[in-house]
C-alpha cells in the first residue's frame, strides 16, 4: 500500500464529504447537532489500531453492510455499549426504560441511514452509484469484528488502511465510528476517479 | 521464605506467537476468523500460543516482508521448532480456538469462508507435525478470547453473551 500524500488528502476529502453528510443525517434523526472530527485516513497495523482507536477486547455493537458494484466492500458502523445508550436515548427518549431489542433496532436503523447518506455523498464525488445491502448487527469484541471484516473483504495484510469518521455531540464524546472497508483495488479506482 | 515467581499474563497479538512456561498464562484476544492454537508439553509445562490470520502462505510467497507467524502452514512448524529447543523430550498436545464466520454474507468469494479454511489448515499442520489435537472450539459466528493456564493446560474461552467454555 503506497499512496502519495496528495492521494491520501484526496481520499480524506471524499471521506470528509461522506462523513459530513452522515453526521447531518444523524443530527436530523436525533434532532441534535452531531459533529464530526476530521476523518482518519491512515495505514495502521492492528496493534496501532487497537492502541489508537479502540482496544481489541472492548465489546461493541457493529452494524455492517456490503457495498455492491464497481466500488465493492463494506461499511461498518461501530458503537460502544455506552454510545448505544446515548444514541438510543437521543432517538427514543429515556433509554433506561427501553428494551435492549428496541435500542438495537433503533441503532440498526440509524446505521442504515448513516451508511446510505455516506455512500450517496461519496458516490456523487466519484460519479458512481454506491449501493449497500441490508445491514447485519452483531455484538462482539472489537478485535474479532474489525480483523474479520477486513479479511472478509480481501484485506489480508497486517496493516490496514483505516478510513474512519468519528462523531460527537454537544462536546460529549460519542463512541461511534464509521469504517469504510474497500475490497482490493477499490481505493485505486477512487483515487483514479479524482484524477490524482 | 521461598520466592515463587509471580505469574505473568503473556499477550499474543494478531499474526504472532509466544512461548512461555508455568505459572504464566498465555492470552489472545479478538479471535474472529483467526485461530489461536496452544501447543503444550505437560512435563515441562512449557507451551506456545499462536494467533494465525490465514491458512496458506503460498499465494503470498513472493512477498519480501512475509511474516510466517501469520499463516497456519508456517507458524505452527516454526513455533514447534522453537519449543523443541527448550524441551529435550517433548510430548506435545494441542488445542485450538476460533475460526468463526463473523458475517454471514452470501457470496461466492472464497474469503467468506476464511474461518473454516483456517481450522482445516491448523488441523493439517498439526497432523503433519504429528501433534494430537485434544480439544477445539471452532466455527460459529462469534468472536472469542482465549486464555491458557500453563500450570494445567486448561483453556478458557470467553464469548460475548455466552457462557464461558473450558477446554
Amino acid at each position: 500500500m503506497k499512496y502519495t500524500d496528495l492521494q491520501i488528502d484526496g481520499l480524506r476529502e471524499i471521506i470528509n464529504i461522506g462523513g459530513g453528510n452522515a453526521a447531518t443525517s444523524i443530527s436530523k434523526m436525533v434532532s441534535q447537532k452531531i459533529d464530526m472530527k476530521v476523518p482518519e485516513v491512515k495505514i495502521l497495523t492492528y496493534s496501532e489500531l487497537y492502541q489508537k482507536i479502540l482496544a481489541d477486547d472492548v465489546e461493541v455493537y457493529a452494524v455492517i453492510s456490503r457495498i455492491i458494484g464497481k466500488y465493492a466492500g463494506a461499511i461498518l458502523f461501530i458503537v460502544t455499549n455506552e454510545a448505544v445508550d446515548q444514541l438510543s436515548s437521543l432517538i427514543l427518549g429515556n433509554a433506561d426504560q427501553q428494551e435492549q431489542q428496541v435500542k438495537l433496532s433503533a441503532i440498526s436503523e440509524l446505521s442504515n441511514i448513516v451508511s446510505n447518506s455516506f455512500l450517496n455523498a461519496i458516490g456523487k464525488v466519484i460519479n458512481a452509484q454506491l449501493i449497500s445491502s441490508l445491514p447485519q448487527i452483531t455484538n462482539d469484541f472489537f478485535g474479532a469484528i474489525i480483523s474479520s471484516a477486513y479479511m472478509a473483504f480481501d484485506n489480508y495484510d497486517e496493516q490496514v488502511m483505516v478510513i474512519r469518521n468519528e462523531f460527537s455531540y454537544s462536546k460529549q464524546k460519542l463512541d461511534a465510528s464509521l469504517f469504510l472497508i474497500p475490497e482490493e483495488g477499490v481505493l485505486d479506482k477512487m483515487i483514479e476517479s479524482l484524477g490524482i | 521464605m521461598s520466592i515463587s515467581p509471580k505469574p505473568i499474563e503473556v499477550k499474543i497479538g494478531i499474526a504472532d506467537y509466544q512461548i512461555s512456561q508455568a505459572p504464566n498464562q498465555l492470552i489472545t484476544v479478538g479471535l474472529g476468523s483467526c485461530i489461536g492454537t496452544i501447543i503444550y508439553d505437560e512435563h515441562t509445562k512449557i507451551g506456545g500460543l499462536s494467533h494465525i490470520m490465514l491458512p496458506d502462505s503460498k499465494p503470498f510467497a513472493k512477498r519480501p516482508d512475509l511474516n510466517p507467524a501469520k499463516f497456519a502452514d508456517l507458524a505452527l512448524p516454526l513455533m514447534v521448532a522453537e519449543l523443541k529447543k527448550k524441551i529435550p523430550y517433548p510430548h506435545f498436545k494441542a488445542k485450538m480456538v476460533g475460526g468463526a464466520n463473523m458475517f454471514n454474507f452470501k457470496t461466492s468469494s472464497a474469503s467468506q469462508n476464511i474461518g473454516m479454511r483456517n481450522s482445516a489448515a491448523v488441523k493439517a499442520a498439526l497432523q503433519k507435525l504429528k501433534i494430537p489435537l485434544v480439544a477445539s472450539h471452532v466455527g460459529g459466528n462469534s468472536g472469542r478470547t482465549m486464555v491458557v493456564d500453563l500450570n494445567t493446560f486448561q483453556v478458557t474461552v470467553k464469548i460475548v453473551h455466552q457462557e464461558t467454555v473450558y477446554l
